[in-house]
């Protein structure tokens, strides 16, 4: 159903472009009408089309639209193309697009003739217009706006050869077939199997979850088998009928606990949001905020369609116990090497149909889609000044439907990382809230953002010296850091997923450990920057609180409270350190310190569960040693999972952000970047006084004659 | 002794002063100001609705200099705070009748 909305307002957006139903009237006497040919008038909709192609494939591949729905978008979007003529209207007053669009022409002060189109200057650095015609075809049309156009700037018939190279032409070239075979196989495949509900039927009324043997089992580990219950029914109903009532407020506590734990970290996002703008510059404020704004949403709707599944697709053959076992996400896709099925990816659960739809799988989905949109936000603060708004908005769907996921699967979804224990390594890689999976994933993504974008204009001179740039609003950042810390209240001691059984009333010593490390990183980056810079570094303490909490998310439920104030304190002045080794040393501009306090921190909080893990941690028979406490093995899986989160992030990051930037550009332009980002990208700047008089304020105030 | 007065664009005031530095001046004096030009304003957009913001900021650098001077500085001002698009400024220079310093009563051009 929402599959049919989404395309009938896909389809009303496209109409829209030529015909409105309240449209703009053409003003003055009409002189002439321009008419775009069937190949123009594709050109014009390019955008409509790549965006309905996009949706089928995906939808199609999640088995969730049948064939001859398909079939009626694809005849309606030819349709619109080909029945409905996209004329440009000149008249003596401006030139208008149908009934949509009206300008006068002392809005543009000339034009520019390009290989595909003719551009309008406008008269304000604001918004010109596009006539989507080639003007070598269009000689005629374009001597007569040439008569009405104060001037001509730009008379170039030749488009200027853009600095985009071969690379960008043949990926935009290979988009097309690339969609279409997708779409094909893709449709096809979802559509031979049906929507794939096979395997445990999911409880959508949230009637049946924990009362059956299954989601009695592992209360206590060993102590209820499947047997014990099932004789249980027939020999003694009334304990068995009592039971189950247990169980069901088991699962009660278990889901409001994960649920309330979830909001706290969706809080989380203010707290980015805050830190990363009170360390940019004012004049792009309004940019910063915006991009940490829009993941929420960008990234949500990524991991909805595609990540969720991705990651999870396959948890319910290990099972989550404390949220009903989530047995309907049963299907991994594996490789099998030296006689165990590697996990890679999951493949159930695509946006949310058939066995996605069920009361435990909504918890889980939304506990992990805040933590996706923790990955998301970090990089927006390594490549926060520069970034352009486009480039960023795809960058949104590609973390929360794949980036993220996958490395998330691997360590959390019962993949590979998670597997290394039948390889003699401990008990296969370990994170418990995602010092790895969200938090250097985030880092190492923004490492690679900020690399390809290079440092912000003025922040290295030409001899190679450093400027600071300082940031605009610290108390914003100071703010933002203890929402930070109260939203990871949420982070590390909900990554149990239930507050009983299975060992998980540990919750109270992973809040406490969770503290003691964010003081902890606080006060050593304070110590260190008094005793090397002679003053306590405000921002430096900052980070280091935020270090600290990074480093403490992996170890978090496995260690003792002693050894995570070791944990942070450590951070604290890894963070000082890493901040001017990536700013004087390798040369990469990060405004507000994310990789350092998300890679950096993040890789250390991975390495640290496996040095100081106490064994007393016990999860459902869960239980891990890191090397100070006898098993180098442990130390070795999180070296191995700590090498490929690195891998992972920075060498996909890389690959997309390179990508994007011989495509569509990633930077913003140089004018624009020093100007600030607000006005020229976002249309309105962060700080303006009311008092500022400006054009459209009242022409008369209240007791004027 | 002339006064020049020089209104740039906020974001070039680092650059004029560094090439500023270069050539030697002896002081100068900074100010936020707000204003316009013959071009009104930059366009905006709140909610939907488009509107022109008229008074700019910009910042005015003030020196006071020997004759012999103004023409080496209005010309390190000028390359420094042109970008070529519109808004980027307006150089005044003006004769100053006395200078005075505050500390040691010393006044005209030893003053300076």
């Amino acid at each position: 159903m929402l599959v049919l909305i989404l395309f009938g307002f896909m389809l009303i957006f496209m109409l829209m472009r030529v015909a409105l139903p309240f449209g703009a009237k053409a003003e003055g006497k009409k002189v002439k009408e321009i008419s775009l040919s069937f190949r123009e008038r594709l050109i014009y909709h390019r955008f409509n089309v790549y965006a309905i192609g996009a949706v089928l494939l995906l939808t199609s591949l999640a088995g969730e639209v049948s064939s001859p729905i398909e079939f009626v978008v694809i005849v309606a979007t030819f349709a619109i193309v080909t029945a409905i003529p996209v004329r440009y209207v000149v008249t003596t007053e401006g030139i208008g697009l149908n009934n949509v669009v009206f300008r006068s022409w002392s809005d543009f002060r000339g034009m520019s003739l390009e290989k595909r189109h003719v551009a309008l200057v406008p008269t304000s650095e604001w918004r010109g217009m596009k006539l989507l015609f080639a003007p070598a075809e269009h000689e005629q049309d374009v001597n007569l706006l040439r008569r009405y156009l104060r001037t001509v700037s730009n008379d170039k018939t030749e488009r200027k050869p853009l600095n985009k190279g071969k690379l960008a032409k043949y990926a935009a070239l290979a988009i097309v077939p690339v969609l279409a075979i997708g779409f094909v196989l893709g449709s096809g495949a979802a559509h031979a199997q049906g929507p794939d509900d096979s395997g445990p039927s999911a409880d959508r009324s949230g009637i049946n979850t924990g009362t059956d043997c299954t989601g009695l089992v592992g209360i206590a580990p060993g102590t209820i088998t499947e047997d014990d219950c099932s004789k249980a029914q027939t020999d003694e109903p009334f304990a068995s009928q009592l039971s189950v009532l247990v169980n069901e407020n088991r699962l009660a506590s278990n889901f409001i606990w994960v649920l309330v734990t979830g909001y706290l970290v969706m809080f989380m996002q203010a707290g980015f949001a805050l830190v990363e703008t009170g360390f940019c510059r004012a004049k792009s404020a309004m940019h910063v905020m915006m991009t940490n704004f829009m993941i929420y949403g960008l990234g949500m709707l990524g991991y909805f369609m595609t990540g969720f599944a991705l990651q999870f697709g396959g948890i319910g053959k290990i099972g989550v116990g404390s949220l009903g076992g989530l047995a309907t996400l049963n299907k991994e896709a594996t490789i099998s090497i030296d006689g165990i099925n590697w996990g890679l990816f999951g493949e159930k659960g695509w946006f949310l149909v058939g066995p996605g739809y069920d009361v435990g799988v909504a918890v889980m989905f939304l506990f992990q889609m805040v933590f996706m949109d923790t990955t998301a936000t970090i990089p927006t603060g390594a490549m926060a000044e520069r970034w352009k708004w486009s480039a960023f908005c795809v960058y949104g769907f590609f973390v929360g439907g794949f980036l993220y996921p996958i490395y998330g699967n691997w360590v959390w979804g019962g993949g590979w990382l998670s597997q290394l224990g039948g390889e003699g390594l401990g008990v296969g890689y370990l994170d418990f809230a995602g010092s790895g999976v969200v938090h250097a994933i985030g880092g190492w993504t923004g490492l690679a953002g900020a690399m390809v974008l290079g440092p912000r204009i003025g922040k290295y001179n030409k001899d190679g010296s450093v400027n600071a740039i300082p940031g605009h609003n610290i108390i914003l950042a100071a703010l933002g850091t203890f929402i930070l810390a109260f939203g990871w209240f949420g982070f590390n001691p909900g990554s149990t997923l239930g507050a009983s059984g299975n060992g998980n009333l540990r919750i109270g010593i992973i809040a406490v450990n969770t503290m003691l490390a964010g003081a902890a990183g606080s006060f050593t980056a304070m110590c260190y920057t008094w005793a090397v810079g002679r003053k306590p570094d405000p921002a430096m303490m900052i980070n280091g609180l935020l270090a600290g909490l990074v480093a403490i998310t992996a170890p978090s439920g496995w260690v003792s409270p002693y050894y995570s104030v070791v944990i942070g304190g450590v951070a604290g002045v890894l963070v000082v350190l890493s901040v001017g080794f990536f700013d004087r040393v390798l040369k990469v501009d990060d405004p507000v310190g994310a990789i350092s306090v998300h890679g950096v921190n993040g890789m250390w909080g991975q390495l640290a569960l496996g040095l100081f893990a106490d064994g007393s941690a016990n999860y459902g028979g869960l239980q891990a040693k890191g090397l100070f406490f006898g098993d180098a093995g442990q130390f070795g899986a999180q070296c191995i999972g700590a090498a490929v989160a690195f891998a992972w992030a920075f060498g996909v990051g890389w690959l997309f952000f390179k990508l994007l930037s011989v495509t569509m550009g990633l930077r913003s332009k140089p004018e624009d970047e020093i100007a600030g980002l607000d006005v020229p990208e976002m249309g309105l700047p962060a700080y303006s006084p009311d008092a500022e008089p400006y054009r459209g304020t009242p022409d008369f105030l209240p007791g004027q004659a | 002794m002339k006064k020049i007065e020089a209104i740039v664009r906020p974001e070039r005031v680092s650059v004029v002063r560094k090439a500023l530095e270069e050539v030697g001046y002896p002081g100068i004096t900074i100010t936020d100001v707000r204003g316009h030009g013959a071009q009104k304003g930059s366009v905006q957009h709140y909610r939907g609705t488009e509107f022109v913001v008229d008074i700019l900021h910009k910042v005015k650098l003030e020196l006071v200099v020997d004759d012999s001077a103004v023409e080496k500085i209005t010309k390190v001002i000028i390359d420094n705070a042109r970008t070529g698009a519109v808004g980027d400024g307006k150089i005044f220079v003006s004769t100053i009748d006395e200078v005075i310093r505050v500390r040691t009563g010393e006044s005209g051009a030893k003053a300076i």
